[in-house]
């Protein structure tokens, strides 16, 4: 054999890489096939039961009915109690068809006791699993992520010291317990919630915290505390509340009637550094419910925000107009515009009032000068949506496109869009550049 | 080419001499390190990689540098790059450690795991030239702590 050819010596050198290298390539196994490196050769032995990660995925409870995923589970845990050795930095725990396991509270007291950093939970549908207090003595957690879960904190809590990132997908949490576990995550930055049960309002105070997602309905969120705050989103699209009315009187509310709402001029005051804004009409009607009259600007101009996106404002609606003016004209610097306009709604819907109060913008200098896209969905062509379209396009000098979706009726009415486009195509453009797409 | 291109000459442990653009070499976050706490003198040596390491390293590092590759390109030409002798996978964890390539480590580890994936123990000790140097009894007692993985 030449020097040439070393590959063709027949000689074992994959067992002798750095322990760096083995414990890399042994996370990337599917537990089971890391178990079995265990039989290879002695050096292999317990090489699996000292790697840093540990997941129990899909694969482990391939065809298997809900009693046997249990036993199967009791077996797997018994055997890595007995086993494993060391740190477990990261967990990733899926489990179908579970009803309540106790098995899995001792896995989550183990991983506490393991010094975990990492952890994503995802449960099935169906009965919520009531985390045990075990999860809340991890002092080095930096991600959790947890789905279908029942939240209680207990009162011995004291913080998540270094949590980044928390998510809470189809959890249950009351509303002080929420708020107590945000303020308790001094240096959380990313943080998205998708609360199960009924929220009336929280308070956020997060001072860390850069983004945030916020998927369920609420009548009112306070942000206290939250300066680097950059991207917000609260919007209910994934859950089927009904509509959140508050209740003057109603037992549930009477604490929430205490604490009071949280205005437009309040919540905008406590969002310095917002550049991306989504918010969906449920929680624009809060902020405006709060104040006497809509000011025509806010006190302190938004000087971040970027990009707006809103959903389900009604653009005939004087109350939804009045917030939208007052939100551009305090963002001098916002670039992208997106309405999602809802479809016109007797109660809300008063055209001319709206159609006057947007007409008489022309006088006060309104001018979007960094403004370059765009985008408004479900337009039906009614005076104050047709005058909005007119007002952006000569207050927009840099304007380059906007794109128009119509509101589909029936296949009766495909001349509304051509109204709509032969009309905007007579608006005069403050931008050479701008073009008017459908 | 630009004038202010400059150019790094790598030693390998079997003395030979590589002259890289700078821009491609500090992929290799030791190299970058060396280069910017400003102690590279003329020639680096790599004591822990062999030329013909060095030689795959630097033909993966040109190719994820060219501008203009598309991705599909790129992945036909990784997956040919793992497609070697597991003595060469070994050589090429080991350079990309030193070096701290994370991404040519990532891709080699990767490589590994899916060689061991979904085989038997007898197929990836044949796979790596790995021995057994288990008796039949002990072979039997692993087999039994850890029965779940093995039914």
């Amino acid at each position: 054999m030449t020097e040439e050819v070393p590959s063709r010596r027949s000689c074992d050198r994959i067992s002798n890489l750095p322990i760096n290298a083995i414990d890399d390539i042994l996370t990337r196994l599917p537990l089971r096939d890391a178990v079995r490196t265990s039989i290879l050769s002695r050096k292999w032995r317990y090489a699996w039961a000292k790697v840093l990660k540990l997941t129990l995925d899909e694969s482990l409870w391939k065809d298997l009915s809900t009693r046997e995923v249990r036993v199967k589970l009791g077996r797997i845990l018994l055997h890595l109690f007995s086993l494993r050795q060391g740190p477990i930095k990261e967990c990733r725990i899926f489990i179908p068809k579970s009803k309540y396991f106790p098995e899995v509270d001792n896995l989550i007291f183990f991983l506490s006791r393991n010094g975990i950093e990492y952890l994503v939970l995802e449960l099935p549908k169906g009965e919520k699993y009531k985390l045990p207090s075990s999860i809340f003595t991890s002092s080095k957690m930096r991600h959790l992520t947890l789905q279908y879960c029942v939240i209680n904190l207990p009162t011995t809590f004291q913080a998540f010291g270094k949590l980044l990132r928390l998510q809470l997908f189809n959890v249950s949490i009351s509303e002080k317990h929420l708020e107590k576990l945000i303020s308790r995550c001094p240096l959380l930055e990313n943080m998205e919630l998708d609360i199960s049960n009924p929220l009336n309002y929280i308070q956020v105070n997060a001072p860390n915290l850069k983004f945030f997602n916020f998927g369920s309905k609420i009548i009112s969120i306070c942000f206290k505390n939250t300066p680097l705050l950059a991207e917000l989103s609260i919007m209910a699209d994934n859950v089927n509340h009904g509509p959140v009315e508050l209740i003057v009187g109603d037992d549930v509310n009477r604490d929430f009637v205490e604490r009071g709402t949280c205005n437009l001029v309040e919540f905008f005051g406590s969002l310095p550094s917002i550049k991306n804004l989504r918010l969906e009409n449920f929680i624009i009607k809060t902020l405006i419910a709060g104040i006497d009259e809509i000011p025509m600007k806010l006190p302190m101009p938004l000087l971040n925000l970027k990009k707006i996106y809103l959903f389900d404002i009604c653009l005939s609606g004087v109350d939804d107009i009045r917030f939208l003016l007052c939100l551009i004209k305090s963002s001098p610097y916002l670039e992208e515009i997106v309405i999602i306009n809802e479809a016109i709604n007797n109660e809300r819907g008063d055209d001319l009032t709206a159609f006057k109060v947007l007409e008489a913008e022309y006088d006060s200098g309104i001018k979007l000068n960094r403004l370059t896209k765009v985008r408004l969905i479900d337009i039906n062509g009614t005076k104050a949506e047709m005058e909005f379209i007119k007002l952006l396009l000569a207050t927009s000098p840099v304007l380059e496109k906007m794109m128009i979706s119509p509101f589909y009726i029936g296949p009766e009415s495909p001349q509304t869009l051509v109204e709509i486009l032969m009309q905007a195509n007579t608006f005069q453009r403050a931008s050479p550049r701008a073009v008017v797409n459908f | 080419m630009s004038s202010s291109t400059k150019f790094l000459t790598l030693k390998t442990c079997d003395d030979k001499k590589f002259v890289l653009d700078e821009a491609i070499a500090v992929r290799s976050q030791t190299i970058k390190n060396m280069v910017e706490d400003d102690c590279v003198s003329n020639v680096i040596p790599l004591p822990n990689v062999n030329s013909k390491t060095m030689t795959k390293v630097i033909e993966y590092w040109k190719k994820h540098s060219e501008e203009g590759v598309s991705k599909d390109v790129l992945m036909d030409f990784d997956k040919a790059f793992v497609k070697v002798h597991h003595s060469i996978l070994h050589a090429l964890i080991l350079a990309a450690n030193f070096l701290n390539d994370k991404e040519i480590l990532d891709m080699m580890c990767q490589e590994v795991a899916d060689r061991i994936k979904g085989k038997t123990p007898e197929e990836i000790r044949k796979e790596f030239d790995i021995k057994n140097d288990f008796t039949p009894e002990e072979e039997e007692e692993i087999r039994k702590e850890n029965a779940w993985a093995f039914e």
